[in-house]
């Protein structure tokens, strides 16, 4: 027992500790660890170890946990995004089929072209033989 | 009975040819007599899907209408060198006769100078068709709707019309059945080719069953393994599970099942 550290060192070792723990640092844990040996250290000291030890590893518990979030979330906007790029290239394609499918039709133009046509004798000559030539055919 | 079918566009480039080839080769695959009368005498082409070369050959359609020779005379056998993938002979019982138009430019000039007697081409027709006891005669017209046009209309007993997904080609087609109305030309039916294949088809087709009044008889996407064979063959031969040739199926169906 000559050779246990006084109150005011392992206080101190406490503190720095923390301040290692405050940045998110964990390599010491083992260090604070060593604190909570019963009989070792003066005082509550072990208890108090104890108290920081628990502390420390629900922290890092918890950070491990946030970070799995962030990256599912990550996942999920790059999904979004893929997403959103096909239903703008859908929306183009939808939109330019609704302007190239409309068969329009100028139907005073189209009756003057016709009458431009069966007016002539070739075609009334046409039309009175073409009954008899199909009938021939038969 | 033996039917005629004339294969029509109001204007040039709508594959007019190459669907007649296509479809003629179908139909005698079938076990069919099919002949094919290119009457696009001012600018022929359909031999060119058969590998025939016109400079060779005698008798051509402008001989018969010259009172040169008989229309028999003008025929060639194409279909008995037509060949599956495989390389065997792509016909068994069917029979495939092609019936060229000139390519010579003097020829050409003299019919669109002298015209022709467009009654003789109907007895033509007909003799072709009791002397080579066809069961189908496909007639490959030229774009338009000229004299001689107008008679493969009226004598036709099956007028399909190819048209393109463009405006001119829709106002065109519009004039030209109502004209095969006034003909009274027993079965129309449409085809639209060169289609874009992400348009919706059903819907196309419904709307130009009810623009035309007309059955359609099918829809035609445009393809790049259409365009590479570059007219040097029958396309329905060298693919014949592509989507274009199974269309081609169903419209020579539509053919072989009019009455």
């Amino acid at each position: 027992m000559q050779n246990e550290p006084s109150l005011d060192e392992v206080l101190r070792e406490l503190i720095s500790l923390c301040k290692e723990f405050a940045q998110g640092k964990y390599q010491k844990t083992e260090d604070l660890f060593e604190l909570t040996k019963k009989g070792a250290y003066p005082d509550l000291i072990p208890e108090l170890a104890e108290s920081f030890g628990m502390m420390v590893v629900q922290i890092e518990a918890r950070e491990f946990r946030l970070e799995q979030i962030i990256e599912d979330l990550e996942k999920t906007k790059a999904d979004l995004e893929i997403a959103r790029q096909k239903l703008a290239q859908e929306n183009i394609r939808l939109k330019s089929e609704v302007q190239k499918l409309r068969i329009g039709i100028d139907h005073t133009k189209k009756a003057e072209e016709v009458a431009k046509i069966t007016d002539t004798d070739y075609f009334k000559d046409l039309r009175k033989r073409a009954e008899k030539i199909k009938g021939s055919r038969k | 009975m033996s039917k005629i079918v004339s294969i029509h566009s109001f204007r040039g480039g709508t594959g007019k040819s190459n669907i007649t080839a296509n479809l003629a080769v179908t139909v005698a695959l079938q076990g069919h007599r099919v002949a094919i009368v290119d009457t696009d005498i001012q600018s022929p082409g359909i031999h060119v899907l058969f590998g025939m070369d016109v400079e060779k050959i005698d008798r051509t359609l402008n001989d018969y209408l010259w009172g040169n020779c008989s229309i028999e005379e003008t025929a060639s056998d194409v279909g008995s060198s037509l060949v599956l993938p495989n390389g065997e002979p792509a016909l068994d019982k069917g029979i495939v006769y092609l019936i060229p138009s000139s390519n010579n430019a003097g020829e050409i000039a003299r019919i669109l100078r002298e015209g022709y007697d467009v009654g003789l081409l109907n007895d033509g027709l007909n003799e072709l068709i009791n002397r080579l006891s066809l069961d189908f005669l496909f007639i490959d017209t030229h774009p338009g709707l000229n004299e001689e046009t107008l008679l493969s209309m009226a004598i036709s007993d099956i007028l399909i019309i190819i048209l393109r997904p463009d405006n001119q080609d829709y106002q065109g087609t519009a004039v030209t059945v109502e004209v095969a109305r006034k003909l009274a030309v027993s079965n129309t039916f449409l085809v639209m080719n060169k289609v874009l294949p992400d348009f919706d088809f059903e819907d196309v087709k419904r709307q130009m069953q009810s623009t035309y009044d007309t059955q359609v008889a099918g829809l035609l996407p445009i393809s790049m393994d259409m365009l590479r064979l570059a007219s040097s063959g029958i396309f329905c031969l060298k693919e014949p599970e592509h989507d274009i040739s199974k269309e081609i199926r169903n419209i020579s169906k539509v053919i072989t099942t009019t009455e």
